[in-house]
């Protein structure tokens, strides 16, 4: 946890080794502290910082203003954080010179521009530190016929409310258009400004109000348009002391998450190249990289092109930390390095999301007469249409209504296990399930891999119910001995050691296979993950296989409680590295009516979008390759086009095999536990075939269960198993030694 | 007074932003993350190019000031810590990496470009070139590493950092600009003779004799295949022979030893490092082999490591500040000592009772130079900064270990003030008096560095 309490950091702050790594891009290649960049001295780097607020607590040295200048001379853009190697200290760097700011603001040390952002800010006409009038947002609401109580609050933020109204405007169009049930609150400053600057009498007090007005009109969520109150809002209240139980989102989260469930599309086309600024506040002080991106991708007709430093090594732009009030010309300068490095891109737009880089960017862009559209995302937006797709409804239970309407029994005809004469013979052994039929051969034959589920296409889940019909009538006399075993085995520790994670970094979702795989998980991809793994986090969707799925019911709750006790939040990232825990936590958890704990990713989205943070260091590997899709994938089907964008970004053909797709067919490697050890050979066989006569050299699979079951046979064709992660760690250069 | 019209005259030199004599500025200066206790510092300046020294070297000679160059500032035994005062030079603004030459395979660059530039250059336009660099941090300089005779991954193979280079551009404490090496004659900066050797004067003389601005040192072919095989020793009277049978087979591209004890499953034993290079993943498992083999005739015992263990130690170079800040408080330094192979084993077992004897956690390690013609012992103290008396206790072992040095037959390596004097007290008065003209005639004002490898 990053709470630093201000009797702690004056104890840790001399650990700085002054070794200077804070100063660089990760690869060195660049000078990344706009502050050592400027000055040059020592003094203005993160260390220098840091040995002089320590010399300065420690009287050796006296406060000054020259002393206090060096200390605001820092943007508060957090490079330091990410490249300063000592972990469980870097987080604090940023910290510590807010800390630092506090302490020269309690002695009279802070310089006269930063003092007018409070002046005004706690002045009731304004409430902001611009000095702007205050406006209690009431015209607004009426004028977009807001309601008084919502499910949302859409968090304005003084730079959109005051100073880029377009971007306000853009945002509750967009709000509006979409449906959101949301409204507007009298808002005061979020106090980031504040806070950055070291100046905290007040913070607390701010920050209660506007929570207190968020809660009065009933809303549980916060949307917010500008990365600084995003992160004032997300993280900074804590620390500060202030407690809530808000979920906090910034646009840019929920709009590529309405694409991702394919509950918005843009329906023009925005034919231009841009580049997206990372804003600090939102990039390297919350973790959000990717939902903008995500959303810039799928804009028809943008040619998207990334910067030389982006992500954790973006260039600043030079508005935080109190600098574009302290030293405006020098704000200036860094923001014209940004646009420097966006013109290298041949991009003419410049894209941001948040309201302060859009104004210092489009301050320099007018003052060095740099040609640049310069637009937050929402703006963008704006200019495009776009569709809203009802939500595809989804069954929490299995629903037998449209069976009874179904036209061709897609579930059974298409199970690639049971061979039905026709559609009416199909339609006889539904009715038997539906039923409750204990006879139905369907309980008996079925060799669980959920085939049915996906090829549904109604959504009704038959799988759901012939698993539970299998466990009641025991229809696949598992073998007893083997159940207990493994119930026993992957039981839930009573008692869990706790091992705190910083909700706000992205953890790895290692299910059962932290030991067994810890080299398939290992390598720069994963080394920033928090690690969570073990029987205490496993998803026990294995009951499935053996026809037990009452265990899952009893023990998840259980896993998400522990992930919870462990720190993990709602909108934690968390990294799942089995497609089946994926499974789990979206379409499980969906079917359950169960609320997911945490923001899952797929394990392939995030081999992807690493992928393509590095795109530059990717050496195609040219091989023709055979995916062996597994089972569980049959859940999240909408997970199968990471394999494809895999794939192409590091040169796999995936060969159009038979057995791919909707049509995969089992490793086998369950058949002998519900006594279907006769089907094994010919299963695997049929695999096995299609690979060599798809002319595929290698065999790319996603679950260990599945190598383990095919790698012997499928090499003895001289075909080389991987997993798809794998692959692209091979690709980047990466040498894995199994 | 005097210090306005130095401090104008600078300003004059390099431009106002780059003097300083802030109080608040000149502080990091004045200290290093070791343990040498603070010394004042007057002014600070950054030149940016050599003109620019001539004009404060001239006015050092003028107004009777020291000047201290300095680079990264690491070397953690305050070497760029005036000791009388003065101007410091800080490198950092002649950055430029000016020429690479792939078919000699050199670099020229000027002295303040840092070790991170260096690697990243080559990384992105040079992939099949690598540059002999500590595992210092990447703010470490070039200049600073190879002027101190500094050592990393490529020196078991080819020798310390010192004999990789091939020229340099001085610019004298008079003033005078000289070119070092073949550059003295040829556009070529490839070799440095043959020629009466000069360069030699400049390294490890901790800029007592002038500046260097311009400096080409020798770059490698990156092998496309590399591991480390560790091993186990328990006893460290076995450390020589396992070694020369390495070296004999001529197959190692780096070589450390290390012992600790801590955590504890460490203690008690000493762990060998070799790595090997190759073309092909055969080609290395050919050689893990031959390791394996030699290991076990040598009572090391091969040893399997964790993944983690075995990628922090392939990082290239390693991050050897992990180690460093083991006690978490910011303080660090350690004597290298150069020493002849058969004292190694005594140099672990006394460093450790110096550790011991002042309630320090035992941490020592090398690396193989040239082969096994001199190995460098690093006996290492991690303290708390913010504790006087930690770091007071950290000079005692570093007097004490210097000392053990000398005893040995070794020659402690960056040595920090103190140990420079243990040196020359030490030192063949033929020596002390050669290197007392060589000062008294290039530097007649005494501007350079004075107080290091003073003698009276
Ligand atoms: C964690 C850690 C690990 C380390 N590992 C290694 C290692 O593996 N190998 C190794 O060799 N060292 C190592 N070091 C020691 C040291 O950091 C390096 O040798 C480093 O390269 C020194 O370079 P610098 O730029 O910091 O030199 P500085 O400290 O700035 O200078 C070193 C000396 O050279 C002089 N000097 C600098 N520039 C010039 C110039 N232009 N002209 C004349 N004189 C000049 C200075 O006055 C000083 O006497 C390590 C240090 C740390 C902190
Ligand atoms: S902040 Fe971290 S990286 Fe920077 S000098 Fe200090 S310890 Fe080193
Ligand atoms: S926050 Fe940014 S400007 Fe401030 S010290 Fe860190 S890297 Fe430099
Ligand atoms: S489960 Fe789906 S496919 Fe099967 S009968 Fe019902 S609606 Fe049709
Ligand atoms: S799970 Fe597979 S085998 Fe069972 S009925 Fe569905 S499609 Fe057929």
């Amino acid at each position: 946890m990053s709470e630093v309490s201000l009797s702690d950091w004056k104890a840790i702050i001399h650990r700085c080794f002054r070794c200077g790594y804070c100063k660089y891009t990760k690869d060195f290649s660049e000078i990344n502290c706009p502050s050592y960049k400027k000055y040059s001295f020592e003094s203005y780097s993160t260390g220098g910082r840091l040995w002089l607020i320590y010399s300065l607590i420690t009287d050796e040295l006296e406060w000054s203003s020259y002393g206090a200048k060096i200390i605001y001379s820092c943007t508060t853009c957090g490079n330091c954080i990410q490249n300063c190697r000592f972990d469980k200290f870097n987080h604090f760097l940023v910290d510590f010179i807010e800390m630092g700011r506090r302490e020269a603001a309690l002695r009279g040390f802070c310089p006269d521009n930063q003092k007018n952002l409070l002046n005004r800010t706690i002045n009731s006409r304004f409430y902001n530190p611009y000095g702007a009038m205050h406006s209690d947002n009431t015209v607004l609401k009426e004028n977009h016929d807001l309601p008084d109580e919502a499910e949302w609050v859409y968090f304005i933020g003084c730079t959109s409310n005051y100073r880029q109204q377009h971007l306000r405007d853009s945002t509750l169009i967009f709000l509006k258009k979409t449906g959101f049930n949301f409204t507007l609150i009298d808002e005061h400053c979020c106090m980031s400004p504040l806070i950055r600057t070291g100046q905290v009498d007040s913070v607390k007090e701010f920050l209660t109000y506007n929570i207190k007005k968020i809660k009065l009109v009933g809303a549980s969520k916060v949307i917010t348009s500008c990365a600084g109150c995003y992160r004032t809002l997300k993280n900074d209240c804590y620390k500060q002391g202030v407690e809530h139980d808000l979920e906090i989102y910034h646009t840019s989260e929920l709009i590529a998450r309405m694409l991702k469930d394919n509950r918005l599309i843009f329906t023009s086309e925005y034919k231009k190249t841009l580049t997206y600024h990372d804003p600090c506040h939102l990039g390297r002080h919350a973790n959000c990289y990717e939902p903008p991106r995500e959303i810039l991708r799928q804009i028809p007709g943008v040619t998207f092109i990334e910067m030389k430093r982006t992500r954790e090594n973006s260039w600043c732009c030079g508005a935080g930390g109190g600098v574009k009030i302290g030293d405006p010309e020098w704000a200036l300068e860094i923001s014209k390095e940004r646009l420097q490095e966006a013109e290298q891109t041949g991009a003419s737009l410049v894209v941001s999301t948040c309201p302060f880089c859009k104004t210092n960017l489009n301050d320099a862009n007018v003052k060095f007469d740099m040609k640049f559209n310069i637009l937050d995302l929402i703006e963008l937006i704006d200019k495009l249409e776009y569709a809203i797709l009802e939500k595809k409804e989804v069954k929490f239970i299995f629903e037998k209504s449209n069976c009874l309407t179904c036209q061709n029994i897609d579930c059974l005809t298409r199970c690639q296990y049971i061979k039905f004469q026709n559609i009416e013979d199909a339609r006889v052994e539904m009715n038997k399930l539906i039923n409750e039929d204990r006879d139905s051969i369907v309980l008996s034959e079925c060799i669980g891999c959920f085939g049915c589920d996906e090829y549904c296409p109604h959504g009704s889940h038959p799988f759901d119910l012939i698993n539970a019909l299998q466990e009641k009538f025991n229809s696949l006399q598992c073998n007893p001995d083997v159940v207990q075993n493994t119930i026993n085995m992957f039981k839930p520790h009573d008692e869990i050691r706790i091992k705190q994670i910083d909700p706000s970094k992205p953890v790895l979702n290692q299910c059962v296979f932290a030991k067994v795989n810890s080299k398939e998980m290992s390598g720069p991809m994963f080394d920033n993950f928090q690690d969570l793994g073990g029987r205490d986090f496993f998803c026990n969707l294995i009951y499935q296989h053996l026809a037990r799925p009452s265990i899952i019911k009893e023990r998840v709750p259980i896993i998400i409680e522990n992930f919870k006790k462990m720190g993990v939040k709602k909108d934690t990232e968390v990294i799942c590295w089995h497609d089946e825990c994926y499974g789990l936590y979206t379409s499980y958890c969906k079917r359950n009516d169960i609320e997911q704990p945490f923001r899952p990713i797929h394990i392939l989205e995030h081999v992807y979008n690493y992928l393509q943070a590095h795109e530059s260091e990717i050496s195609k590997l040219n091989i023709k390759a055979a995916y062996q899709r597994n089972c569980s994938n049959r859940y999240i089907p909408e997970t199968d086009k990471w394999v494809d964008k895999v794939c192409e970004l590091i040169g796999i053909e995936r060969v159009p095999r038979k057995y791919d797709r909707e049509n995969a067919l089992c490793c086998a490697a369950s058949f002998p536990l519900k006594g279907k050890k006769k089907l094994v050979r010919p299963t695997q066989n049929k695999n096995v075939e299609d690979m060599v006569q798809y002319g595929a050299k290698v065999c790319i699979f996603n679950c260990p269960a599945c190598k383990d079951a095919l790698e012997r046979k499928i090499s003895a064709k001289g075909i080389k198993s991987y997993f798809l992660s794998d692959l692209a760690r091979k690709a980047l250069g990466e040498e894995l030694k199994y | 007074m005097i210090d306005t019209i130095i401090i104008e005259r600078l300003r004059e030199i390099v431009g106002v932003k780059y003097v300083t004599n802030n109080k608040e500025d000149l502080y990091i200066y004045t200290k290093d993350p070791g343990a040498s206790l603070p010394r004042p510092v007057d002014f600070v300046v950054m030149p940016h190019t050599k003109e620019e020294i001539q004009e404060i070297i001239k006015l050092a000679n003028d107004k009777k000031i020291s000047i201290t160059p300095m680079g990264g500032g690491l070397t953690l035994s305050g070497l760029v810590i005036p000791i009388k005062g003065g101007i410091v030079i800080d490198m950092k603004r002649m950055d430029k990496i000016l020429e690479i030459n792939e078919s000699s395979r050199y670099v020229v660059l000027e002295a303040g470009v840092t070790i991170g530039k260096l690697l990243s250059y080559l990384r992105q336009h040079h992939p099949q070139l690598e540059p002999p660099v500590p595992d210092a941090p990447p703010s470490a300089t070039v200049a600073g590493n190879v002027l101190i005779h500094g050592s990393g991954y490529l020196s078991q193979r080819h020798g310390d950092h010192g004999s990789m280079i091939n020229g340099l551009e001085v610019v004298l404490p008079t003033g005078e600009i000289c070119n070092l090496g073949s550059c003295a004659l040829s556009d070529y900066w490839f070799s440095k003779g043959p020629l009466p050797d000069f360069i030699g004067l400049f390294t490890s003389s901790f800029g007592i004799l002038g500046i260097v601005t311009k400096l080409s040192i020798r770059l490698f072919p990156r092998s496309k295949y590399r591991d480390v095989v560790f091993g186990l020793l328990k006893d460290p009277r076995d450390i020589p022979e396992v070694l020369l049978e390495i070296t004999a087979v001529n197959i190692a591209e780096d070589i450390l030893l290390g012992m600790q004890d801590k955590p504890a499953w460490m203690k008690g034993y000493f762990f060998l490092m070799t790595y090997i290079t190759g073309d092909s993943e055969e080609d290395i498992q050919r050689q893990t082999k031959i390791l394996k083999k030699i290991y076990h005739k040598n009572k090391c015992r091969f040893m399997k490591v964790p993944e983690k263990f075995h990628r922090s130690y392939m990082e290239k170079p390693i991050f050897a500040a992990a180690a460093a800040d083991f006690r978490k408080g910011g303080g660090f330094e350690y004597v290298g000592a150069f020493i002849p192979l058969e004292k190694v084993p005594d140099a672990y077992l006394r460093g450790a009772e110096i550790s011991r004897k002042y309630g320090l956690i035992p941490t020592i390690g090398s690396r193989l130079m040239s082969g096994i013609h001199t190995v460098v012992v690093f006996f290492t103290y991690s303290f708390n900064r913010a504790s006087a008396e930690d770091m007071a206790t950290a000079r005692k072992a570093l007097h004490d270990t210097n000392k053990l040095t000398i005893e040995l037959g070794g020659i402690p390596w960056k040595a920090e003030l103190d140990g420079q004097k243990i040196i020359l007290e030490n030192l063949d008065s033929g020596y002390k008096s050669l290197l007392k003209k060589i000062k008294d005639t290039i530097d007649p004002n005494g501007i350079m560095n004075p107080g290091n490898w003073e003698v009276l």
